[in-house]
C-alpha cells in the first residue's frame, strides 16, 4: 500500500501510520506539527524500516493547496493507493451560539479543506480508475447539541459528500469510506467522565485497516455506535431537546 | 502551557511508584505515555534514543530482536524510562549493572525558565546528575538516550535454593552473585526465631533455550477491586499468604526456563496481589543498609515486625553496590524490602524502622514509601541538604512540584 494520511502525528492518525507500517506500507505523513511528524517517521524507520516522508500542512492556512499536497505525495510515492483524513479539531468556544470566527475555523478545519483535499486526490483515482478515500466523521454529526455545534455540522457535511463522492466514484473503482467514530483515548476526551467506552486509537486504527477490505460506505467504531445514533437520530424532539450531553 | 501556565506541574509516566511523584494538588500532571516514540536506534553500538513516555516492554520488543537489552530493568513492564530517569531505579541485576543512571548517555529536559537543555555527563553535568534521581523537579525530559547491553541470551535459567533464615539468604547470595546475572530472594518474615525470613534465593543465568508460552504485559490499576475494595490481608491471611506462596515454591522445580520478559518483570500476572490490598492499600519498605550491620538489622527488623504485630505479605532481598549519591536509593550493603497491609499498625512499624535504618548509617527508598517526611529524609541522606540547595538554584520559582516534593522538603 501507498498511503497518504492527513493528520498523522496524533490520535488515530498516528495508530493508523504505525498500523499500516506494520504491514509494509510507504507512508506520506501530513501535520501541522513539525516536530511531532519528526518524532513519528523517526518512531516508524526505526520499528518497521520502510519508506516515510513528511510534509507540514496547515489545513487552515491560507497558503493550504491541496494540489501541492498531491503533488508532493505523488512525488514522494511514485503512485498513491489510499488517502486517510483522520482530522478533526474542536474548539471550548465551540458553545451555545458559536461566534462566527469560531463557525468558519471548525468548518475550514473539519469539513473544507479535508473535503477539497479529497475531491483533488478523488479526481486523481477517478483517472487511474483506482483508490481509496477513507474519511473521518463523528457520533457528533448524529446528534448535535448546545456544544460543539459547529463541528457537528462540519462533520455531517463530510458524511453528505461522502456519500455523493461515493456514488461518483464507485463505478471508476475508487472506495469512499467514512469512519464515524465514537469516544477516542484522544486530547478531545482526554479526563473526561463519559456514559460509554472510551475506545483505544489502536483499537480503532486496527478495525478501520481491516474494513479496508470492504467496498466502502459509512461504519462506525466501535461498532455499538450504530445503535446508539439510530436511537439519536429517531427521538421526537419534545424529548431530545431535554437530554443534556 | 507550561509558558503560559503559572502552576506547577509535574511529569507523570506510568504512575507506578507508591509514594504520589506525579501528582500535587493546585498543580498538573503532564501525561507522558503518548511521548513514547523510538527517535533513533544504532543497531550496530546499541545506542537508542527514546521519548521519555516509552515503557520498557515496548524499549525490549524493540531492542531484543535487534540483539540489545537494557542493562537494568525494574519489575513491571509498563514503567516509563522516565520513571526510571526520576528515581534512577535499580533492577535484580543492581549488583551488576548499577542503577539505572548507568544506561543512560545523554537527555534532554525542558525547562520554561531555561529552555530545553542537552544535558549528559560531559555537557551540563550539574544539569544531568540533578535530573537522574531528581524525582522529575528539575524540568520534562523530552528525549533520553541509553546505550544498551548485548543480549546474553532469548531465555533465564532460573535456579531456586533453599534457604533457612534471613541470614543464609545473605550468605547464600553473596556466595552465587559472581557466578549469577541477577540475585535475589524472597523470604517469609512471618517465620520465627531460627526460621526467620526462610524462603528462596533465585539464581538467574542468560541461556537460550526454548521457552514456551507467551508475554502479555498487564496493567496494574489502583481502580482494580474486587469484593467493593476489601482488604484479604490480615494477621492469619498475612501468614497464610505467605505460607502458601512458600508452598508453592517448594513444590516448584529446582530449575526451570523463563521467557526472557516473564523472568524480567516478574510482577506482571501478579496483578491479584496488590487487588487484594483493596482500599486498604499497601505500604513497602524497602531499606539499604550496610553489609556489616546486617545481622544486627535482621534481628530488629524480628523484634519490631512481631512486637507490631505485623504480617509481612512480601520480604525480598538484593545484594546492592555502588555509590550513594543525593537522594537516590544506591550504595553498598544489603537491600530489603517488606511489604504490609497500609493499616494503623503499620505506621508505628515503619517510624520504628525509620529508627533503626537511621541508627545504622542505612537509607529507605523514597519511591517506596508514602509517609517518609522531611526530619526523617534529612536524617537519613547525607546528600539532602546539597541536593535541596542545587534544586531551589535551579528552580527558583518551583515551576515543577510534587507531592513528593512538598513531602520531604526538598
Amino acid at each position: 500500500m501507498k498511503a497518504v494520511i492527513v493528520g498523522a502525528s496524533t490520535g488515530v492518525g498516528r495508530a493508523l501510520a504505525l498500523r499500516l507500517a506494520l504491514e509494509g506500507a510507504s507512508l506520506f505523513l501530513v501535520a501541522r506539527g513539525e516536530r511531532d511528524l519528526d518524532s513519528v517517521i523517526s518512531d516508524l524507520s526505526v520499528r518497521f524500516q520502510g519508506e516515510y516522508r513528511k510534509m507540514v500542512v496547515d489545513l487552515c492556512g491560507t497558503s493550504f493547496d491541496p494540489q501541492d499536497l498531491l503533488d508532493a505525495a505523488v512525488e514522494f510515492l511514485a503512485e498513491v493507493d489510499s488517502v486517510f483524513f483522520p482530522v478533526g479539531a474542536v474548539s471550548e468556544s465551540d458553545v451555545g451560539v458559536p461566534d462566527p470566527g469560531v463557525v468558519e475555523q471548525m468548518m475550514t478545519t473539519n469539513a473544507v479543506a479535508v473535503l477539497k483535499a479529497a475531491s483533488c486526490f478523488g479526481e486523481y483515482f477517478q483517472k487511474r480508475r483506482q483508490g481509496r478515500i477513507v474519511l473521518f466523521s463523528s457520533i457528533a454529526a448524529a446528534a448535535p447539541r448546545n456544544r460543539n455545534t459547529a463541528y457537528s455540522a462540519a462533520k455531517a457535511a463530510i458524511e453528505t459528500f461522502a456519500k455523493g463522492l461515493r456514488h461518483t466514484l464507485e463505478p471508476s473503482g475508487v472506495r469512499v469510506h467514512v469512519c464515524v467514530l465514537g469516544y477516542v483515548d484522544t486530547a478531545m476526551t482526554f479526563g473526561k467522565r463519559l456514559f460509554f467506552p472510551i475506545a483505544s486509537p489502536v483499537r480503532i486504527a486496527d478495525d478501520i485497516v481491516r474494513d479496508l477490505k470492504s467496498p466502502g460506505g459509512r461504519k462506525y467504531y466501535p461498532r455499538f455506535w450504530g445503535p446508539v445514533t439510530l436511537i439519536l437520530r429517531h427521538l421526537p424532539w419534545w424529548f431530545y431537546r431535554k437530554l443534556s450531553f | 502551557m507550561l509558558r503560559s501556565n503559572e502552576a506547577p506541574v509535574i511529569a507523570r509516566g506510568a504512575g507506578l511508584s507508591y509514594c504520589l511523584a506525579s501528582a500535587l494538588e493546585g498543580g498538573h500532571s503532564i501525561q507522558s505515555d503518548r511521548f513514547n516514540r523510538i527517535l533513533a536506534f544504532d543497531r550496530d553500538c546499541g545506542l537508542i534514543t527514546v521519548e521519555p513516555g516509552v515503557t520498557l516492554i515496548e524499549l525490549i520488543d524493540v531492542c531484543v530482536p535487534a540483539g540489545w537489552i537494557p542493562a537494568v530493568l525494574p519489575g513491571h513492564p509498563r514503567i516509563t524510562v522516565g520513571g526510571c530517569i526520576g528515581f534512577n531505579v535499580h533492577g535484580k541485576s543492581q549488583y551488576h549493572a548499577g542503577n539505572f543512571a548507568a544506561t543512560v548517555q545523554e537527555l534532554s529536559v525542558f525547562h520554561p525558565d531555561h529552555g530545553e537543555v542537552c544535558c549528559s555527563r560531559e555537557r551540563d553535568a550539574d544539569l544531568f546528575l540533578l535530573t537522574v534521581g531528581g524525582f522529575g523537579l528539575t524540568g520534562y525530559v523530552t528525549r533520553v538516550a541509553l546505550k544498551l547491553s548485548r543480549l546474553q541470551g532469548g531465555a533465564i535459567r532460573l535456579k531456586r535454593v533453599p534457604v533457612a533464615n534471613l541470614i543464609a539468604a545473605v550468605e547464600c547470595m553473596e556466595r552465587e552473585a559472581g557466578r549469577s546475572d541477577c540475585v535475589y530472594s524472597w523470604n517469609d518474615l512471618n517465620r520465627r526465631g531460627r526460621s526467620f525470613g526462610a524462603g528462596y534465593v533465585y539464581l538467574e543465568q542468560a541461556c537460550d533455550c526454548p521457552v514456551r508460552g507467551s508475554f502479555r504485559p498487564r496493567r496494574l490499576s489502583p481502580e482494580r477491586r474486587i469484593f467493593g475494595g476489601l482488604n484479604f490481608y490480615n494477621r492469619l491471611t498475612g501468614r497464610l499468604e505467605s505460607r502458601l506462596y512458600g508452598l508453592k515454591e517448594h513444590f516448584s522445580s529446582g530449575e526451570s526456563v523463563l521467557g526472557l520478559r516473564t523472568a524480567t518483570f516478574p510482577i506482571n500476572g501478579k496483578e491479584i496481589y496488590f487487588t487484594l490490598f483493596g482500599r486498604t492499600g499497601l505500604r513497602e519498605y524497602q531499606m539499604l543498609v550496610s553489609r556489616d550491620r546486617w545481622e544486627e538489622v535482621a534481628a530488629q527488623v524480628e523484634r519490631l515486625l512481631r512486637g507490631h504485630g505485623i504480617s509481612a505479605t512480601l520480604g525480598s532481598l538484593k545484594l546492592f553496590r555502588g555509590n550513594r549519591r543525593g537522594l537516590e536509593f544506591g550504595g553498598d550493603g544489603i537491600c530489603l524490602a517488606i511489604d504490609c497491609p497500609a493499616n494503623a499498625a503499620s505506621v508505628g512499624f515503619f517510624e520504628a524502622l525509620d529508627r533503626l535504618v537511621i541508627s545504622v548509617d542505612g537509607i529507605a527508598n523514597l519511591s517506596k514509601d508514602s509517609r517518609l517526611r522531611e526530619e526523617v529524609v534529612r536524617r537519613m541522606y547525607p546528600g539532602y541538604s546539597d541536593f535541596s540547595a542545587r534544586l531551589g538554584r535551579f528552580d527558583p520559582r518551583r515551576r515543577f512540584d510534587s507531592s513528593l516534593r512538598r513531602r520531604i522538603g526538598v
